[in-house]
């Protein structure tokens, strides 16, 4: 095999896309994402996820390439494999529950909200 | 021949008990593990429990299965009944799986010796191991380099001969990756081929269960009998029956290899050297060998990241704090509590791929991000489905770079992805593809190639990389750990 001929560039590197604009995502963004992924995020660390998630997001741009139409959602599987509908024999409640901080009886506890 | 074989023959002949070699196995972690961080957990009572098991076969005359005795590890997202299992997350301090993932039990079944549980980036998340919460892996031939990443510990672990060989997880190149940084054999079998059941979920359409070990020959022992059909996990193949280790020495003679130009291209000068050093050396055993153009392997990288982010974001939303795992103590509603226990106890790369993720599913960028990354993963298969019409087998390097210097990830974290652009491809269509070492760089560190097989081929991919081993022989450590 004879190496050495030079593909035609396939800009994805960060060093070959990156056109350093104006902030995709603000601070608000931020916020309201941690609030739908349910994760408290520090004041002081709201700039660090701006900059780094806007990286991310940059990166993410080479998704757009040579794209005509979305098909929708696709997985590395063509076929499917379902199991037979039958009762099969559960784990304890006991077992179950032994991981939980808190629990009575059968049930994990959480405390009472107003 | 092989560790596992090797061994196996030792334990048969009387020439060493299992308790032995396991004692031998822990003596040794307890004296290098403080320098590699390879196991974050180790299981002495439990292995010295499994060994007697296998000496007191022998010494009933039983036969005893190949894998019987042999010490190993298992990456600290395979979940083992009553053994702590984090994934190296805070978020799961303490947890005890009341049931143990079908490959574990497999092994188990068969006698394997669990010495203990390996280092990894935490939830898998990384290509360092520096993620883990437990500080991350080294390079055994190099400390100040890293082992790589996720499944850092695995690859550390046997590369340093403190095991003979490791499960890991492969979600985007986590067994491929280290493996090759490491020096070690490591294979991501086709999705479907083995149960992901008990495999903590990262990405569930791209997450497969691998293996790490010293040679295509301990790869191919282990593949079939973690293998096969397991009615817990509906993407399992019901068909599927692996027997890698009959066709191991078959003749490669007159195999098309297709070597896809964009990755070469993509990496750095001594990796491709070597890369091509190795291709010689199939064409020298008779392959045919050429070079081709697929730019969708490029197009790949950032539609993996889109599509993992978006699936852990899923996932991820079960770690609550009310059912196991950390819980936060100070909070005023349930809402609250979830948000702080989450937000505690997640590490900073997992709370910024979730909040990606979350991202790139939400209202507005669902069609610019997630759904356009599916349809590039689509375009990848097509072009796999073209490109396996033509060629047995692919060949790149494993990974563009060798192993990065410590830390070195944190400064440039979305920079890092790149390291992730030869394995991701496999990921995406679902394909099997094997990491073994093919070279050294002038720093001494491992170089790996891949050689990526059409779906369930993992018998010629690992053929090839036997038959490569056999012409180039195994690379490995003779001053560190267990080498009898």
């Amino acid at each position: 095999m004879k190496y050495g001929v030079a593909c035609d560039k396939i800009s994805l590197y960060k060093k070959d896309i990156i056109t350093w604009g104006e902030p995709m995502i603000t601070e608000k963004d931020i916020k309201r994402i941690a609030v739908l992924s349910k994760l408290e995020v520090c004041e002081k660390d709201v700039p660090l996820y701006i900059k780094e998630i806007e990286d991310m997001l940059l990166f993410a741009e080479g998704v757009e390439s040579s794209l005509k139409e979305s098909k929708g959602e696709i997985g590395a599987l063509d076929y499917n494999m379902l199991r037979s509908d039958e009762v099969m024999p559960s784990a304890l409640s006991g077992d179950i529950l032994s991981n939980a901080k808190n629990t009575e009886d059968n049930f994990f506890l959480l405390r009472k909200q107003a | 021949m092989g560790q596992i074989l090797k061994l196996h023959n030792m334990l048969v002949r009387k020439e060493i008990s299992a308790k032995e070699l396991t004692q031998k196995y822990l003596s040794a972690i307890a004296v290098e593990n403080s320098a590699l961080n390879a196991y974050v957990k180790v299981t002495e009572e439990d292995a010295l429990l499994a060994a007697d098991i296998t000496d007191r076969k022998l010494s009933g005359g039983e036969d005893i299965d190949a894998l019987a005795g042999i010490p190993m590890s298992l990456k600290d997202n395979i979940c083992t009944k009553g053994i702590e299992t984090t994934c190296c997350s805070k978020i799961l301090e303490g947890y005890r799986p009341i049931y143990n993932a079908t490959a574990w039990n497999r092994l188990k079944d068969k006698g394997a010796v669990l010495l203990g549980k390996a280092n990894m980036d935490e939830f898998a998340m990384g290509c360092s191991c520096e993620t883990s919460c437990f500080g991350g892996a080294k390079n055994p031939y190099d400390t100040s380099f890293v082992a790589g990443g996720s499944s850092g510990g695995s690859a550390a672990g046997v590369a340093a001969n403190l095991a003979v060989y490791s499960l890991g997880s492969d979600t985007g190149g986590s067994v491929r990756q280290p493996s090759s940084f490491c020096g070690c054999v490591g294979l991501k079998p086709t999705y479907g081929a083995v149960s992901r059941y008990g495999l903590v979920a990262y990405a569930s359409s791209l997450d497969t269960v691998g293996i790490v070990a010293g040679s295509a020959e301990d790869v191919s022992f282990v593949f079939d009998v973690i293998s096969g059909f397991d009615p817990m996990d509906s993407t399992s193949k019901a068909d599927f029956a692996a027997c890698t280790f009959d066709l191991l020495n078959k003749d490669i003679k007159g195999r098309k290899i297709g070597v896809p130009r964009e990755l070469m291209d993509r990496s750095d000068e001594e990796v491709r050297d070597a890369v091509l050093k190795a291709v010689k050396s199939f064409e020298s055993m008779g392959c045919e060998v050429e070079l081709f153009s697929m730019p969708a392997l490029v197009t790949a990288l950032p539609a993996y990241y889109v599509i993992a982010c978006a699936e852990a974001s899923s996932n991820l939303s079960r770690y609550d704090g009310i059912r196991y795992g950390k819980k936060a103590e100070q909070y005023e509603s349930i809402h609250q509590m979830i948000c702080k226990t989450r937000g505690q106890s997640f590490g900073d790369e997992v709370k910024k791929r979730i909040m990606l993720g979350t991202f790139v599913l939400s209202e507005g960028y669902y069609d610019k991000y997630y759904a356009k990354a599916q349809d590039l993963r689509r375009e990848l298969i097509a072009k796999f489905a073209k490109v396996f019409a033509r060629y047995d087998a692919l060949i790149t390097p494993t990974s563009p770079k060798t192993a990065f210097k410590n830390a070195q990830v944190q400064e440039d974290r979305v920079g890092s992805f790149n390291a992730d652009l030869c394995t991701v491809p496999a990921n995406l269509a679902g394909l099997p593809a094997v990491s073994i070492p093919c070279g050294k760089s002038n720093k001494g560190h491992p170089i790996g190639l891949q050689i990526i097989g059409d779906k369930f081929r993992e018998s010629l991919i690992l053929n090839l990389a036997r038959k490569y081993e056999q012409e180039n022989g195994i690379m490995h450590i003779e001053s560190m750990g267990v080498r009898l």
